[in-house]
């Protein structure tokens, strides 16, 4: 292993520590990972624009602060990238489209404002299915991203070129935005760890909306550990967004500590470990009995009233990004992808009933998860049935033999957490028959991330699929 | 006051709107069959929360965690 590919390998927790010990180099550091872009971003995919100088230059003016006695915290110094459609000051922040492909915000999204402030260095712009609205990441207009499992596969998406990249070690962590599945379902796929934090935890302010109700960013990294330090620095309120929470952001790194012992995890009857590859079967089972192993007490819940929700989640998902794309869409169709324009178009039809029964049944969702989580602190799913598809897959057939399109077939466990507005963590949890990674959702109680994280570490502590990297 | 005229009217304003968006005999069948699967999904939602329709909650339009001293 070279050098750089040694630096590349840490995580984004062990970076930060050695350069606040002044161990290792923030400038080296980046040019290791701007070196290992170059080298195998051309099989991925996975950056739409790499900011080369503007990272080194960054990267100086971290190594002096911190010599300077300047440090800012874990992330100072660290290499990062952001999914295409946050707004960065002075770069073009497309949404993977060509209908915004000349934006050039004057201003930064306020998480990229604060991933300053904490010293994190901006290594690039990530792919991203175009405008969020699609499971794969298989860009028109910037290309296909590729699994780095399997270039052959998808690493699904929306946030699929934040998943490849992190996975592929092109960047110490990665922001993606999840208004359906983009953060978790591209996290399982590529074998990292995703949040999904609750809605008006982190704000929204200067991102490319999809769906107002829905949308939230949230960290993808190596390890749990990794995205505590990422959302810690990112979350809170923003006055910029109304829809953020007054609730306070508690140090995670504590509750990373606490283990296992005690803590109280659902698995939900017929529908944890029901039509699933069965790889993806055995994979969720051990992770089950690694976590009662280390002291989880493991109950099983019922669970009603699931079954309209990847409908509901669907009529929302199409309903308020037709609002949003109104006027582009009368005025230059041609500039949107074939999938995202029949989405699109599709949403036209929609009665205003529908969009509210859909909204009502979130109420009752809601209200069923806040009763079930007053008696256990988490409920844990597969993140998806199966493992990532082959790139340009449109359907999947499920282990019932059932064929669905794509965004439907993934959204069976991803869907929930959206509508109820819940927080969610993938966790990497093993690797199925086929050698694709397999990830774990455990959802939790609103704005108690940190009981996910401590869960979700605790596994980590005791297994070590978080470790395991692609052969690139 | 709203007499079938009137309603008609409104139909057609809204067909109206919908004609802005210059769908032609390709774009309209790629919209029909999206459309085939969302609408009858949309209809599930329908039929589902129809049932709750005199004892069942109505929307938050914020989540309860959100200004819950403001709501």
């Amino acid at each position: 292993m070279s050098v750089a590919a040694d630096l590349t390998s840490m995580s984004l927790a062990e970076a930060g520590d050695r350069i606040a010990a002044g161990e290792l180099s923030p400038v080296e550091l980046v040019e290791a990972t701007l070196s290992r872009i170059e080298e195998v971003d051309p099989q991925l995919n996975s950056y739409i624009h790499v900011s080369g100088e503007q990272a080194l230059a960054a990267a100086r003016a971290a190594e002096g602060a911190i010599a300077a006695g300047y440090h800012l915290g874990p992330l100072h110094g660290t290499p990062i990238a952001l999914k295409d459609n946050v707004s960065v000051r002075g770069q073009v922040s497309s949404a993977g489209s060509k209908v915004l492909q000349d934006f050039v915000p004057d201003e930064d999204a306020t998480i990229a404002a604060r991933f300053r402030a904490a010293g994190a260095v901006f290594v690039g712009r990530l792919n991203m299915h175009e405008l969020a609205y699609g499971v794969t990441t298989n860009n028109p207009h910037y290309g296909a991203a590729r699994n780095p499992w399997d270039t052959g596969r998808t690493p699904g998406g929306s946030s699929g070129g934040s998943g490849a990249a992190v996975a592929a070690r092109l960047c110490a962590g990665a922001i993606g935005t999840d208004t359906g599945c983009s953060v978790r379902l591209p996290a399982a796929f590529t074998g990292i760890a995703g949040l999904r934090p609750t809605i008006g935890r982190v704000s929204n302010y200067g991102i490319t909306p999809l769906a107002w109700t829905l949308d939230t960013a949230g960290p993808m990294c190596r390890t749990v550990e990794d995205c505590a330090l990422m959302l810690a620095a990112i979350a809170g309120f923003d006055p910029a967004d109304r829809q953020t929470a007054t609730v306070p952001v508690p140090d995670y790194r504590p509750e990373l500590a606490r283990g296992l012992e005690g803590v109280r995890v659902a698995v939900v009857e017929d529908f944890t470990l029901t039509g699933l590859q069965a790889g993806v079967e055995a994979a969720i089972a051990a992770a089950i009995a690694e976590l009662e192993a280390g002291g989880a007490q493991i109950r099983e819940v019922p669970l009603v009233n699931l079954g309209p929700s990847i409908s509901a989640l669907m009529t929302v998902d199409v309903a308020e990004p037709a609002a949003y794309h109104a006027a582009w869409l009368r005025e230059r169709p041609e500039d949107y992808g074939d999938d995202v324009r029949a989405l699109l178009e599709a949403g036209e039809l929609y009665l205003a009933s529908h969009y509210i029964q859909a909204q009502r049944y979130r109420t009752v969702l809601r209200d069923q998860f806040d009763e079930v989580l007053r008696d256990v602190d988490a409920i844990l799913t597969p993140s998806v049935p199966f493992t990532a598809p082959e790139v340009g897959a449109t359907e999947v057939t499920l282990e019932s033999g059932e064929t669905l399109d794509i965004i439907s077939a993934v959204m069976r466990y991803n869907a929930i957490p959206p509508l109820v507005g819940l927080p969610a963590l993938s966790v990497p949890c093993g690797f199925a028959e086929d050698g694709l990674p397999v990830g774990m959702q455990l959802i939790g109680r609103a704005f108690d991330e940190g009981t996910l994280f401590r869960i979700g570490h605790g596994y980590e502590r005791a297994t070590d699929w978080h470790q395991r990297a692609p052969s690139l | 006051m709203a007499d079938e005229r009137t309603v008609d009217e409104v139909m057609v304003e809204q067909l109206a709107r919908l004609a802005e968006l210059e769908l032609d005999a390709e774009r309209r069948a790629i919209v029909a069959e999206t459309l085939d699967g969302l609408l009858s999904e949309a209809n599930a939602v329908n039929r589902f929360m129809d049932a709750r329709r005199e004892v069942g909650p109505g929307v938050r339009y914020h989540h309860p965690d959100i200004h819950e001293d403001e709501w």
